[in-house]
């Protein structure tokens, strides 16, 4: 069993989804997927790649500091992010998808976003959702 | 409303200089910093009886706390300028730097009472010369994708959607 991870940006709350995470995967005794989904061709800047790339190790290397068993995938198949998370779930027979929700933007609008809202109605898994 | 995971940024923000000018009906606007200690009142009553329907993305806030909360917030962290008729604030932008530092994220407001006057444009093409001699890189702004006639005015001062999944995130270089 499995813990599929989605990250989508460093901010102090993807801190938050990775601490989670990390605690979680300690209590079930399960490995972690840490996923960054991108579109790809024209849709996906080369720069987009290199950040998804730098976010995913620095998930990898906590992990590695405490000592948890984890694999880092960078999803670029041509997909929109809820649906490759979904399937990437179901693939890895995932017991649980971790996702962070509701961000501020600094001028203090509130986002939902339509990626976490068609996670939670379409995954197969229970989702924990970080705010 | 919690308005943590912001980092105190004390931003030396330049000075902005009033502008008198004329609505398209030509009534008199007073486009011109927005001073917390003296104006916190007046913003607060605008936004009191902001039209609801017309709120954006959590904006602004319903209660009067909530407008309290998210003014003190914004006064600390961002650089604000308001529009003036007849000494009663009538639209306001703001402005507060990213984590980085290199960008500023807007968001505005113009009371409903007082739209199609062309001074949610003032105060837009105001903010974008004082963001530029501010040596910002860029403008960000989120909007909700169905806000077709915000994200046309957007577009007129060169904001293009970078991030369409969500909701709308536009984005203006100032740089080349």
């Amino acid at each position: 069993m499995a813990i599929v991870v989605a990250l989508d940006k460093k901010s102090l709350r993807s801190e938050r989804v990775l601490e989670f995470a990390l605690k979680e995967a300690k209590l079930r005794n399960e490995k972690l997927f840490f996923v960054h989904s991108l579109f790809g061709k024209e849709k996906t800047k080369a720069e987009e790649v290199i950040e998804g790339e730098k976010l995913l190790e620095w998930a990898a290397e906590q992990a590695k500091r405490e000592g948890i068993e984890f694999e880092k995938h960078l999803l670029i198949r041509g997909k929109e992010p809820a649906e490759d998370v979904i399937e990437f779930a179901n693939d890895v027979a995932a017991s649980m998808i971790i996702i962070g929700v509701r961000k501020r933007r600094p001028t203090g609008k509130v986002l939902f976003g339509s990626v976490a809202q068609e996670i939670i109605l379409n995954a197969a898994q229970p989702v924990v959702c970080i705010k | 409303m919690v308005l943590v995971e912001r980092r105190e940024v004390s931003y030396n923000f330049p000075d902005f200089e009033p502008v008198t000018a004329k609505d398209k009906f030509g009534n008199d606007c007073l486009i011109r910093k927005y001073e917390h200690r003296k104006d916190r009142e007046k913003l607060i009553e605008m936004y009191l009886s902001f039209d609801h329907s017309q709120r954006c993305l959590g904006l602004p806030p319903v209660s009067k706390e909530g407008i309290e909360r998210w003014i003190d917030y914004l006064a600390k962290s961002g650089f604000g300028i308001v529009a003036e008729v007849d000494d009663r604030i009538v639209g306001h932008l703001v402005i507060v730097p990213t984590e980085d530092g290199k960008n500023v994220d807007l968001t505005i407001f113009v009371h409903q009472d007082f739209q199609n006057k062309g001074i949610g444009q003032l105060l837009m093409s105001l903010i974008i010369d004082y963001c530029k001699r501010a040596g910002f890189e860029g403008i960000t702004l989120v909007t909700e994708r169905t806000n077709s006639r915000a994200i046309h005015v957007y577009k007129k001062f060169g904001f293009k959607i970078v991030a369409p999944y969500y909701e709308c995130d536009m984005y203006l270089p100032l740089k080349e």
